[in-house]
């Protein structure tokens, strides 16, 4: 047996074979979080070793799941996004903690799980297994409160399987195929997918996101399943088909998204509300389709994974968090806020401007046709405007420790780095996961929006007088204090 | 050349909180002696900003300075990329003026920021339709359509440029409502430290001078990279001295009229005109 033929038993099994450690050795608070965190990082770096052999055109395989790039990708990402709030659940009172730690690991198996899998009947299978994990937090935790937002989540639970079974039906396969179009079945499953991935305002993931037990943070994992189902329905079964309807929805659901950010009584509501901004603004250019929303809606997806779990890392405020509100590193979890925040609102140089910015420029190339998609481009941009000012007064709960600084800090860096486009995003990844999927191919000499024209360089041009001159602000001050 | 947009814009905003000041009936130098007062303020004792005010600061900076570049032509300059720019200097101005958490100020902040998001919609809604009168969704198919054409403010139909300009208002008179409300509250209220009101004037006179430098970028506009004749970099510099003086007009008008006013009756204004400027545009 050689040593990739282990990748994928090593990253759908790591995460649980981590909770089990961490349990096993539940006596021993520092030798519990070594060991336990030695076989986490193990399954971490089997992920990306599963993400590595899918880029490289040589896919690892294990009892029926082979996955794709796409897929991969999505699953790594998602590893690392879960990641991010482990430091914060892991020191909550021991039964949060434990029904926490454990909600984590089960469930970001069943969403690797989910990525990697190429049968229907496997996806189905999957589908449960987060909400069922986190309503189970929620409950042990002791913070019933979550409890509305789970029975969303059961609910978008039995509207992807209805989705899927329709599919199934339509297909006579069990192997996950294309649909042809983005008929009931597809939209069932996206419908899903947005609940999942907290998109609609006040309702499952969002609830769930913004309630203060350990149910909250682990939302993100529960976005991660949402973004590979929105992947699965979009691109294998729908093949990238555009749908007027799901993208005036999706403008619709950004608008009301942002309003509702705005309204939140509290820090944690408009931060859900932020993310689900994000999240509702992925499915415009799931919507519009084609090869460039495709492009625009395959650049958002991992980043809004990440981002979602930057914010739940740096800014969820738990009833029994025993993070102090003056928390010596709060302020790098302050500005890792930001960029997450930033990230998923889609401003430049967050890791989601791209994504944004050519859904946003296909929208626009077609008003020039048609001016009601100037409508949906305005909605999407007020929307995303509302809960970018919505997030302003939110940033100050950031309450993190050390660890947690260090680890949302590295994933803010992640998302900018993302924003500045790197070489590799337009000619490697991007470029294999379009073929992979047998996408409609973007013409820019056809005068399509290809990938936003300014990369690091000019960002970075731009950016130096503004450095320079609030560096020189701070310096003048000699230092900076205490967030205001 | 994009490094010079952040200084551009500046001025820009600096020569607009000059004529907003005179609109005040203020002083007409108080934003200059105002800005001296809190630099020798910081720099004869230690008045430190927070973490996200400066963070704020930079970001209103970079975010104009994007929207100055793409004026110029030294950045791309598609309709999308100047909204979103756009937004991250209204967002980060807002950051830099944050204020300690008290209710009254999450209650104005709140205020705030739905006037602000409002009237960002208009501002976007109005470059978009700058942008449809050309049929064009970046700057160089503008100053294309204008260099084989003409000046782009006066080519084509009346009703089209009548459009644009009224579009081209909304925007200069959106900067007025964009821009955070005054650094100085009133006696007994917070008084900032001296770098963070520093910080919270640059970000105003960020947000004035983006929309400001897109008005000579829609009327007069021509890749300043690519070099010109003096003449019309000098049409150039003047258009956007006067678009500076229009947004500094509409700044000090409105903020005589206080925060109620301005939600009710400016706001709706605005929105008003940037759809009028749509429609002209949209039926020439």
């Amino acid at each position: 047996m050689e040593g990739r033929d282990l990748l994928v038993p090593a990253a759908v099994l790591g995460p649980g074979a981590a909770v089990v450690v961490w349990a096993a050795a539940a006596w021993w608070p520092w030798p519990r979080r070594v060991a336990a965190g030695l076989v986490w990082v193990a399954s971490q770096v089997a992920l990306w070793g599963v993400f590595w052999e899918a880029f490289r055109g040589e896919p690892a395989a294990w009892m029926g799941l082979s996955p794709d790039l796409l897929g991969a990708t999505l699953a790594a990402v998602a590893g690392g996004a879960v990641t991010l709030v482990l430091p914060r659940v892991e020191v909550l009172p021991p039964r949060a903690a434990a029904a926490a730690v454990a909600a984590a690991g089960v469930s970001l198996a069943a969403v690797v799980g989910a990525a990697y899998s190429s049968s229907v009947v496997t996806l189905a299978m999957f589908v449960p297994v987060p909400t069922l994990a986190v309503g189970l937090a929620g409950v042990v935790g002791g913070r019933p409160r979550a409890m509305p937002g789970l029975v969303g989540l059961a609910v978008a639970d039995g509207v992807v399987l209805a989705g899927l079974g329709l599919l199934l039906d339509r297909s006579g396969t069990t192997v996950l195929v294309s649909a042809g179009s983005a008929d009931l079945g597809v939209m069932l499953v996206l419908l899903g997918a947005a609940l999942k991935l907290g998109a609609v305002p006040h309702l499952a993931t969002w609830r769930v996101a913004a309630s203060d037990g350990p149910a909250g943070p682990l939302s993100v994992v529960v976005r991660s399943q949402g973004a590979v189902l929105a992947a699965v329905a979009a691109f294998t079964f729908a093949e990238a088909s555009s749908s007027t309807p799901l993208a005036a929805a999706a403008a619709g659901m950004t608008l009301l998204a942002g309003l509702a950010a705005l309204a939140a009584a509290t820090p944690g509501g408009a931060l859900s509300g932020v993310v689900g901004a994000g999240a509702a603004a992925l499915f415009v250019p799931l919507g519009l389709g084609g090869g460039v929303g495709a492009r625009a809606a395959l650049l958002l997806l991992p980043t809004v994974v990440l981002a979602a779990g930057v914010v739940a890392a740096a800014g969820w405020r738990g009833a029994d968090d025993p993070h102090d509100p003056r928390a010596g590193w709060r302020w790098a979890g302050a500005l890792a806020l930001g960029a997450g925040a930033a990230s998923l609102v889609g401003l430049p140089p967050g890791g989601g401007f791209p994504g944004t910015w050519l859904s946003l420029s296909l929208g626009t190339t077609r008003g020039v046709v048609e001016p009601w998609y100037l409508l949906l481009v305005v909605s999407v941009a007020a929307g995303l405007a509302l809960a970018a000012l919505a997030a302003v007064g939110s940033l100050r709960v950031a309450r993190t420790r050390p660890a947690s600084a260090v680890l949302t800090s590295v994933g803010a860096l992640a998302l900018l780095y993302a924003g500045a486009q790197p070489l590799r995003l337009g000619v490697g990844w991007l470029l294999r996961v379009e073929r992979e999927l047998g996408l409609p191919e973007v013409l820019p000499s056809a005068g399509a929006p290809a990938l936003p024209p300014m990369g690091g360089v000019d960002l970075a041009w731009a950016a130096l007088p503004a450095v320079v001159i609030a560096a020189a602000v701070v310096v003048l001050g000699r230092g900076v204090r205490d967030l205001a | 050349m994009a490094a010079l947009g952040v200084p551009l814009v500046l001025l820009l905003g600096v020569c607009a909180d000059l004529v907003a000041g005179l609109v005040r009936s203020d002083r007409p130098l108080r934003p200059v002696t105002a800005f001296w007062s809190e630099l020798t303020r910081a720099l004869s004792r230690a008045e430190p900003a927070s973490v996200l005010e400066a963070a704020g600061g930079g970001a209103a900076l970079l975010g104009a300075g994007l929207v100055a570049g793409a004026a110029m032509g030294a950045l791309p300059g598609d309709a999308v990329l100047l909204v979103l720019a756009l937004a991250l200097a209204v967002a980060g101005a807002h950051l830099a003026s944050i204020e300690p958490q008290t209710r009254p100020a999450a209650a104005r902040a709140r205020a705030r920021v739905l006037e602000s998001a409002l009237v960002f919609a208009g501002a976007a809604a109005g470059i978009l339709a700058i942008f449809l009168r050309w049929h064009a969704t970046d700057l160089g198919s503008v100053w294309g359509a204008g260099e084989v054409l003409g000046v782009p403010v006066g080519v084509g139909p009346a009703t089209a440029a009548v459009g644009q300009v009224v579009a081209l208002l909304a925007v200069a008179a959106a900067a007025g409502l964009l821009v955070p409300l005054e650094t100085e509250p009133p006696r007994g209220r917070y008084r900032r430290p001296a770098a963070a009101a520093l910080l919270v004037r640059i970000s105003r006179w960020a947000v004035a001078g983006a929309a400001a430098v897109l008005v000579p970028a829609f009327s007069v506009g021509f890749d300043l990279t690519a070099g010109g004749d003096a003449p019309s970099f000098l049409l150039w510099g003047g258009v956007g001295l006067a678009g500076a003086g229009v947004v500094g007009v509409a700044w000090g008008a409105l903020d005589r009229l206080g925060p109620e006013l301005r939600l009710r009756v400016a706001v709706p204004g605005m929105l008003a005109l940037s759809a009028a400027g749509a429609v002209l545009v949209s039926v020439a």
